[in-house]
């Protein structure tokens, strides 16, 4: 299902800026808000996981039922899974396109990468102490 | 022991409270007073989450350096570099920001805030069109209606609102909380929305269209606008655009929600010309919720230096100013810097992959106390004293404020203004003597 992803601060997201690695960070930004009858057609329940696809990238979240949030879009706080899917694009502003993310979302049973790891993939080393 | 320090300034987001009290046990922070629930985190999760010293990436392992070592690295990959990036700067001191500038300059390098993922389109509608702005203390005491669009202070700035709107006293106004009117503007119904007198629920991306539809009926010319802008009727428009009209004093403030999406600093600009109508009518201002403690005040320093409020790019020897060429994305996106330094600041976690791709590669020096997404991607982070904890300087409000932060712990950690001096001397001095 085709879903325009938003970005945004949470609480708890916020809280934790200083503790990235920590599991609560993790837990939150990869956590996307879905609305309840898109999770009932993707066929999902509140907690499982999905695949979020864009051209030739894809990310794995959890997604919770929110009922604040519009058919069609979904809410993902701001972090390195929301950035995953955001190119580098700024259409000479300087700004790139962080809170519309164009996405297929679709059910799955693989499993989250946590920051450290999402960092391996984007050419880093995790630290680990 | 125990002991209690007031009147701490919090280092968390752009306004910058500054009432808050610190209990401290044993020489750790065990307490916080007034503190909003990010900025308690900020005092409370210290304790035990720095980094010990600098590391530095060896191929596939991490190993422990020394300061010296460290700004050894820093002096050498920076004065070898063709294209460094200097970036970040919002949760640092003016001072140390004032060093990067002149480093900038110093290596022909480019230096850029986050400035440039958050408010920078602010500023380019600021520069297209000017600024009808004033300080949070006007807006305090005087404000009878509050517009947030595309923000969520509750979340974000979760004291804007006692400190300076809703929930505030006034001075010239005899029941503030009764008489305010808070209109909310936003795509989804935040905690802030739940709160609101009026709540404006549009599509993702049709601020400009809102926005514009405000302004035309304001004018007088409602006939030109059709019956629903954006997924918001017309209807609801008309009674927003009288509340704005009848109020004594408005503030509008608005936050990341509109200077991301699609049209960017046309959206904002667009809002400052809908205050500008308004101001036809009443009084109006309009301000940006800025989100670092004190990115505002990266764009005083670079202007005072520079002349240009951030994305400063010194390679001609002069300073050059093209958002969009010059901003940190766009240099990363396109793989044109060879050596970064990060300031303050986690683009592992806030810029596109693409750019952090290219961080992974290159030589990467970050300054943060704490382990962060980018400390993954760097190949050298040198943890340094926290502003506002065991360091002090000056910060700038949301609103243009300078507000002077206080330390209260003695760590031993350097601070990032003396280890940007010491690396800005060392350079100087191995180009005198090139």
């Amino acid at each position: 299902m085709k879903i325009r992803i938003n970005s945004g601060r949470t609480v708890i997201q916020g809280s934790h800026v200083d503790r990235k690695n920590s599991p609560e960070y993790f837990r939150e930004t990869s956590t996307i808000r879905l609305n309840p009858v898109d999770m009932m057609e993707i066929g999902i329940d509140d907690g499982e996981r999905v695949k979020a696809k864009t051209d030739n990238l894809s990310i794995i979240l959890r997604a919770v039922s929110d009922d604040t949030i519009k058919r069609g879009t979904g809410f993902l706080p701001l972090g390195p899974y929301a950035n995953f899917l955001v190119d580098g694009t700024t259409h000479s502003t300087g700004m790139p396109d962080f809170k519309q993310t164009d996405a297929d979302i679709e059910a799955t049973v693989d499993t989250i990468t946590t920051v450290g790891e999402l960092m391996r993939q984007l050419g880093g080393v995790p630290y680990g102490r | 022991m125990e002991d209690k320090v007031r009147h701490i300034v919090c280092p968390y987001c752009g306004c910058l409270c500054d009432d808050i009290l610190v209990e401290l046990t044993d020489g750790k922070i065990s307490g916080v007073e007034n503190a909003c629930t990010l900025g308690a985190h900020k005092f409370l999760d210290d304790a035990d989450n720095r980094l010990k010293g600098p590391i530095m990436r060896k191929g596939d392992e991490w190993i422990d350096i020394s300061y010296e070592e460290a700004i050894a690295f820093a002096v050498q990959t920076l004065s070898e570099a063709d294209r460094p990036l200097l970036y970040g700067w919002s949760g640092c001191v003016t001072e140390t920001q004032a060093i990067g500038a002149h480093l900038a300059e110093l290596i022909g390098g480019v230096v850029d805030s986050t400035t440039s993922v958050c408010h920078g389109p602010s500023i380019l509608a600021i520069q297209e069109v000017g600024h009808p702005g004033c300080t949070l203390g006007q807006v305090k005491n005087r404000a009878d209606t509050i517009v947030y669009w595309g923000s969520n202070p509750i979340e974000a700035h979760p004291r804007h609102l006692s400190r300076y709107t809703n929930y505030a006293d006034a001075y010239f106004l005899h029941n503030a909380f009764r008489e305010r009117k808070v209109i909310v503007f936003d795509v989804r119904k935040t905690a802030t929305a739940e709160i609101a007198t009026e709540f404006v629920q549009l599509e993702q991306g049709g601020d400009y269209h809102v926005l514009s539809a405000l302004r035309a009926i304001v004018r007088g010319r409602e006939d030109v606008v059709p019956d629903m802008i954006a997924g918001v009727p017309k209807s609801q428009l008309i009674g927003v655009a009288e509340l704005c009209k009848k109020a004594k004093f408005g503030a509008l403030f608005f936050g990341v929600g509109v200077t991301m999406t699609g049209g960017k600093y046309k959206n904002i600009r667009n809002a400052i010309e809908f205050v500008d109508e308004l101001n036809r009518h009443t009084k109006w201002t309009i301000s940006p919720m800025r989100g670092h403690s004190n990115v505002y005040g990266s764009n005083e320093v670079f202007t005072w230096i520079t002349g240009y409020p951030y994305a400063v790019d010194y390679a001609r020897g002069i300073a050059f100013y093209n958002p969009g060429e010059t901003t940190a994305v766009d240099i990363l996106a396109r793989k044109e810097a060879d050596a970064a330094l990060i300031m303050a600041s986690d683009p592992g976690a806030h810029f596109p992959r693409a750019c952090c791709e290219h961080l992974a590669k290159i030589p990467t020096i970050l300054f943060d106390p704490y382990p962060s997404a980018t400390t993954h991607l760097c190949t050298v982070q040198i943890p340094c004293a926290v502003n506002g904890i065991d360091a002090a300087g000056t910060a700038y409000r949301m609103d243009g404020i300078p507000i002077r932060t206080r330390k209260f712990l003695e760590t031993g950690y350097p601070t990032d203004t003396s280890l940007m001096n010491e690396i800005y001397e060392q350079i100087r001095e191995r180009k005198e003597h090139a």
